[in-house]
């Protein structure tokens, strides 16, 4: 159980003319998503080693930095965000895929995008460099949209959802009946800050800073919840540090920060498994290293994939 | 690459004729010098090494020209000992070889890196090309002159796509300029008189003939020059001159101190914020308030239609704009106060010259301060919105004059406003794009993907976007495009020199690609053991374990064998649960009971083994439903063990709760009023003896000992809950959808987005829509039976399509023998609603 074997499964060659800055398969596996500076989303159907395009998404005018797939039970749902400043959500229909909104009220680049836990509906959390983040939602019959402004000076970088439970209810013991679970997310940015935001009466409300970094903010990442009394946040910042920020409810509910590691370079983005226990960290180093909590709560490097520097091949290692 | 710098005789091609050794990095250009054929010049990363034929073994002279890579050397023509070179620094230097340690001056662009500067042949002028910007809808080809290098003279637009190189050529009329470009044009530009003149070259006599009049700038207008570097006002002046009137063969006198600052110079508004000494008649400190003025002003983009900037002055925190629209002219004075843009924003004085009315200028006093105040609010800097909305204002103030008539050459393409003035000033806030990114998808798949090659050699990655190396690294990637930085040897016929570049760019020529691996193992879940977990089918609970303490041994889990081979045990059916509390201590308070399972749960928890949690978690619950439901006390409860098996077990046991089963209220006891308040759902919401009132003390000892006797802490059934939640959500990533279907059902709580779907009747009474069997207000039952037209108080069926039906028996016995609907409406109920 210690270590794995990280065994390339495939391959799928994007075709794109430029670099991609971001890949995401959706909830079942089976399409991938990609976008890249050559301003095009490409959506493949990745089926048993074979891969064909499905579709190639045009409409931004920018570089387009993230995707991310909604919940199967929206249908087939992706938004993607660029440096055009705009935010696309695109849905198949029949199998051709379409821009079903544009969201263009950022005045900036918008770094970041991702759904927000399915149990509270299609919502959409957007971050821009022009210091604000945005949550676009659809509601009645139309896409809605809420923007925050001044999150963070020099913009916001990341946003991440939290799950949809709230950790503290889980050790008040038997309530009889379901909790409407606070909505909450967390935000990175080029001041340096992680904050934690929640909605409150529809508003939403800075609830929590955390200071730890010396350096942007690049990326954070709230780890998924299994039922756990605890919240667990990655933040990867251009100080070459990631940090695993842990908010343990049994014990008094503060945030407690460990440095996980400090990288050679900058690193770029941190993303957990789905059981929460394994964090994929990237950087520019090239490099995707894996990191696994020991039982005794060390954080240890469970498997390098290390990329090869002739057109990106990939050599497993063990470690 | 290697250090040396070859020149080769053409007439020999087998040897090289000479050769220069570097020392450092090998040579990324290297060119010729003008004038004296002797001379080389070869740029070395950010450095400049000055070479002569004759004297090979070492080099004569180093610049250390830059902060980063240079991109173009180009010898002067008229001057052998002066060359220019920009940089990826985004600046343009102009250097004596004589005096190598401070240019002679220094051209910034702002963030915009520069790939090639060109000596206008005829003057003191220089045409830049910039390096393309990833979004860059603004190709235009830059032409500056060196006595004003705080804006270019004029900017030729006409390319569709990143230029990529340019020459000057010799015409009978003068110069022209040619440029290459990615959209598959050459392009050649002719060079009028007077923005000739503009760019330093001697006027020549057909002044007349001018014919734009708003491409150049007026070389009249005062403007402050940027050097770098300056840090004294001596300095300054000696570094300064050589501007205006360039002589026919200037030496290499012509650099010292010799000329006197020429007029432009010297009508720059009175403090140069570059003297840094200060001058005690203002009194002015630079503070980094003026230094990000003037940073704002360097970014200025001022080509806006109409707006001509007569000064700028940072340490005065001022500048005048003149628009002139048609017969309006405006001249605005803006002072920015000094904690602009942080929250302050600047006043714009409108001068009494001003051709528009008054109201017209008190609207447009205000419509600027709207602008002013909107950007500052955000501490963002305002200047440049504010000139454009006073061009716009000035021009939507009618009377439009006839367009002077269409030149030539260089048009000023409307500029794209908004994508050209965040691509300057935003870029330092947006991110530099990953390259490089892993992301676990689905259940246990890791998709990554890599940028290219080797990305930064020492540096370390930028974090924004205009950090100076993002650009060269995102575009020498180019999949199958040829990057814009092929070499372009062009030859230079007139003066002889060659011109010689090296590719910078290493092609590499796949495209992007994205790879996914198969973690699946590293993760504690797994497909097999899902498929092979069982909930139900087993006899006693102590057997399911025992059938999951299999599967796991075939999927090579010792540690969970053991797991299961504990839970059999702890479940066993043989231990005694006693039914009154007086008969003995229940197992579940055994040490090995209860805690031994907390112990289990605590040590899959540390695991994240949310499958494992959520099968025990299943397992102990079925137990536990089974315990409250022989416990005496709960079989006159109406719960239903499948969706409200846990929690609503113990309130059930008060026996006073509403249920919904038969839509009367049936309320036994004097709960009557709380009941009736909440009809479908549990009234007691306190634990043991919150609801006060009628509760025995039976009551509450019957509720603890039913808690009690149950080998799952009650206080965890939400924890419980959730390790379902998360499992399930896994099983359905795998689609296993009926043993997603077997853990749900476990759920203590309904999922809050359930929606219920039920039926409703109309009432034949009175009409109204029923929920249930009874009308409330006409209190008769709602459903009749199509077949003997009574009331139907149990079970019924009808007819989805026709919504006809009755009692079943009723029906069951019609549709033996028929397929129509009894009620005669014609539908063939057994077809349209598919039951039998």
């Amino acid at each position: 159980m210690a270590s794995g074997v990280v065994s390339e499964q495939y391959r799928v060659d994007t075709g794109h003319e430029d670099m991609i800055h971001d890949a995401q398969m959706d909830y079942y596996g089976k399409r991938l998503a990609t976008c890249s500076s050559d301003r095009t989303i490409k959506i493949f159907e990745v089926v048993e080693n074979t891969q064909n395009l499905v579709a190639t998404l045009t409409g931004h005018e920018g570089p387009a930095w993230q995707v991310d797939w909604a919940h199967p039970k929206f249908g087939s749902i992706l938004a993607s965000c660029s440096y055009d400043r705009k935010v696309i959500i695109w849905k198949e229909v029949n199998g051709t895929w379409n821009k079903i909104y544009e969201f263009g009220e950022h005045k900036s680049s918008v770094n970041s995008v991702q759904w927000a836990p399915h149990e509270w509906g299609l919502m959409l959390a957007c971050a821009s460099s022009d210091d604000s983040f945005s949550i676009v939602y659809y509601s009645e019959g139309s896409w809605k949209y809420k923007r925050i402004e001044n999150a963070h000076n020099m913009g916001c970088n990341s946003v991440s959802w939290s799950p949809a439970v709230n950790p503290g209810s889980l050790v008040e013991g038997g309530a009889r009946s379901p909790v409407t679970a606070v909505k909450r997310l967390v935000t990175g940015g080029g001041d340096m800050l992680l904050k934690i935001w929640m909605e409150e009466n529809g508003e939403w409300v800075m609830e929590e800073k955390l200071e730890g970094h010396s350096d942007w903010v690049r990326d954070v990442a709230w780890c998924p919840g299994i039922g756990l009394p605890i919240s667990r946040i990655a933040s990867c910042s251009q100080d070459c540090k990631v940090m695993i920020w842990t908010k343990d409810e049994t014990v008094g509910g503060k945030w407690n920060s460990v440095v996980l590691k400090t990288f050679s370079d900058v690193v770029w983005h941190g993303s957990w498994s789905i059981t929460g226990d394994i964090l994929a960290v990237s950087g520019a180093d090239n490099k995707v290293t894996l990191w696994k909590e020991s039982m005794e709560g060390a954080w240890v490097c469970v498997s390098e994939v290390d990329k090869g520097q002739e057109g990106g091949t990939q050599q497993p290692q063990i470690s | 690459m290697d250090s040396f710098i070859n020149v080769w005789d053409i007439r020999e091609t087998r040897r090289a004729k000479t050769y220069f050794k570097a020392v450092v990095a090998g040579a990324s250009l290297v060119q010729w010098n003008r004038l004296n054929g002797n001379i080389i010049a070869s740029a070395h990363d950010s450095e400049i090494r000055l070479w002569d034929m004759r004297k090979p073994s070492t080099a004569w002279g180093y610049i250390t020209a830059h902060m980063t890579r240079i991109h173009d050397i180009d010898w002067s023509y008229r001057d052998q000992s002066q060359l220019t070179t920009c940089s990826h620094d985004s600046s343009v230097k102009f250097w004596d070889t004589a005096s190598t340690r401070r240019p002679l001056s220094v051209i910034k662009t702002g963030s915009q890196p520069v790939w090639r500067a060109r000596n206008y042949p005829a003057g003191e002028g220089v045409a830049m090309l910039l390096v393309p910007a990833l979004h860059s809808l603004d190709n235009g080809v830059f032409l500056w002159s060196r006595s004003n290098t705080s804006s270019p003279a004029t900017i030729l637009h006409g390319h569709k796509a990143a230029v990529v190189g340019a020459q000057w050529r010799k015409v009978d009329s003068g110069y022209q300029l040619l440029t290459l470009s990615r959209d598959h044009t050459l392009r050649v530009w002719p060079i009028s008189d007077q923005l000739s003149s503009t760019l330093g070259a001697v006027p020549m006599e057909t002044e007349g003939q001018e014919t734009e009049p708003h491409s150049a700038v007026e070389p009249s207008l005062p403007s402050h020059m940027e050097l770098l570097g300056t840090t004294t006002t001596d300095v300054q002046k000696k570094s300064m001159p050589i501007s205006l009137s360039p002589s026919k063969s200037p030496g290499p006198a012509s650099l010292t101190a010799s000329h006197p600052p020429s007029s432009i110079v010297t009508s720059t508004s009175p403090t140069s914020f570059h003297d840094k000494s200060g001058s005690p008649g203002t009194g002015f400190q630079p503070t980094k308030a003026a230094q990000k003025l003037e940073h704002e002003f360097s970014l200025l983009n001022k080509s806006i239609p109409n707006v001509t900037i007569e000064s700028m002055d940072a340490t005065q925190r001022s500048c005048t704009v003149l628009v002139e629209q048609g017969e309006h002219t405006v001249r605005i004075r803006v002072s920015f106060p000094s904690h602009y843009p942080n929250g302050a924003a600047p006043s714009f004085l409108i001068d009494r010259s001003t051709s528009i009315d008054i109201s017209s200028q008190q609207d447009l006093n205000r419509s600027l301060s709207d602008i002013a105040h909107s950007h500052v609010k955000l501490n963002r800097p305002c200047l440049e919105p504010c000139l454009r909305r006073l061009s716009k204002y000035i021009e939507g103030l009618g009377s439009h004059p006839p367009q002077p008539p269409p030149s030539l050459q260089p048009i000023p393409r409307k500029p794209d406003l908004d994508l050209n003035y965040f691509g300057q000033l935003d870029d330092v806030r947006i991110p530099f794009p990953r390259t490089t990114g892993a992301r676990f998808c689905s259940n246990g798949i890791l998709v990554s993907f890599t940028g290219q090659a080797k990305p930064f050699e020492s540096r370390q990655t930028p974090r924004a976007l205009d950090m100076a190396d993002y650009r060269p690294r995102l575009w020498s990637g180019k999949g199958r495009r040829s990057g814009p930085y092929l070499s372009s040897s062009v030859p230079k016929g007139s003066s002889g020199s060659n011109l010689m570049q090296l590719a910078l760019s290493d092609q590499s020529s796949a495209s992007p690609v994205v790879s996914m691996a198969d973690v699946s193992q590293l993760l504690p879940i797994s497909q097999d053991l899902a498929q092979m977990y069982c909930l139900s089918g087993a006899g006693t609970i102590a057997d399911l374990c025992s059938r999951n303490a299999a599967a796991a041994a075939t999927v090579d889990r010792p540690d969970l064998v053991r797991a299961w081979s504990v839970a059999a045990l702890v479940a066993d059916s043989r231990l005694p649960v006693p039914s009154d509390p007086n008969c003995g201590v229940p197992w579940s308070q055994h040490p090995f009971s209860r805690h031994l399972i907390h112990s289990l749960f605590e040590h899959y928890r540390a695991m994240h083994d949310v499958q494992t949690l959520a099968i025990l978690s299943c397992v102990f619950q079925i137990h536990c439903n089974n315990i409250s439901e022989a416990l005496p006390g709960s079989a006159s409860s109406n719960h239903t063990p499948s969706s409200h098996a846990f929690s609503h077990s113990f309130a059930a046991t008060h026996s006073t709760v509403a249920t919904p089963t038969a839509g009367t209220p049936h309320l036994s006891s004097s709960w009557q009023d709380i009941g009736s308040n909440f009809p479908n759902s549990i009234t007691f919401t306190g634990n043991g003896g919150g609801g006060g009132g009628g509760q025995t003390m039976e009551d509450d000892e019957e509720d603890q000992h039913r808690q009690n006797c149950l080998l799952l802490d009650p206080l965890l059934v939400r924890q419980g809950d959730e390790y379902r939640r998360c499992y399930a959500n896994i099983l359905y990533r795998w689609q296993l959808l009926e043993k997603r279907a077997e853990v749900v059902k476990l759920q203590s709580m309904p999922s809050r987005d359930h929606t219920k779907i039920g039926f409703t009747n109309y009432c034949r009474e009175c009409g109204k829509q029923v929920n249930g069997p009874v009308c409330r207000s006409s209190r008769c039952f709602a459903f009749h039976c199509n077949i003997c037209n009574l009331s139907v108080r149990g079970s019924s069926n009808f007819c989805l399509a026709c919504g006809h039906g009755g009692h079943t028996a009723h029906m069951l016995w019609w549709f033996a023998s028929h397929t129509v609907c009894p009620a005669g409406c014609g539908c063939f109920c057994l077809e349209a609603s598919g039951w039998t």
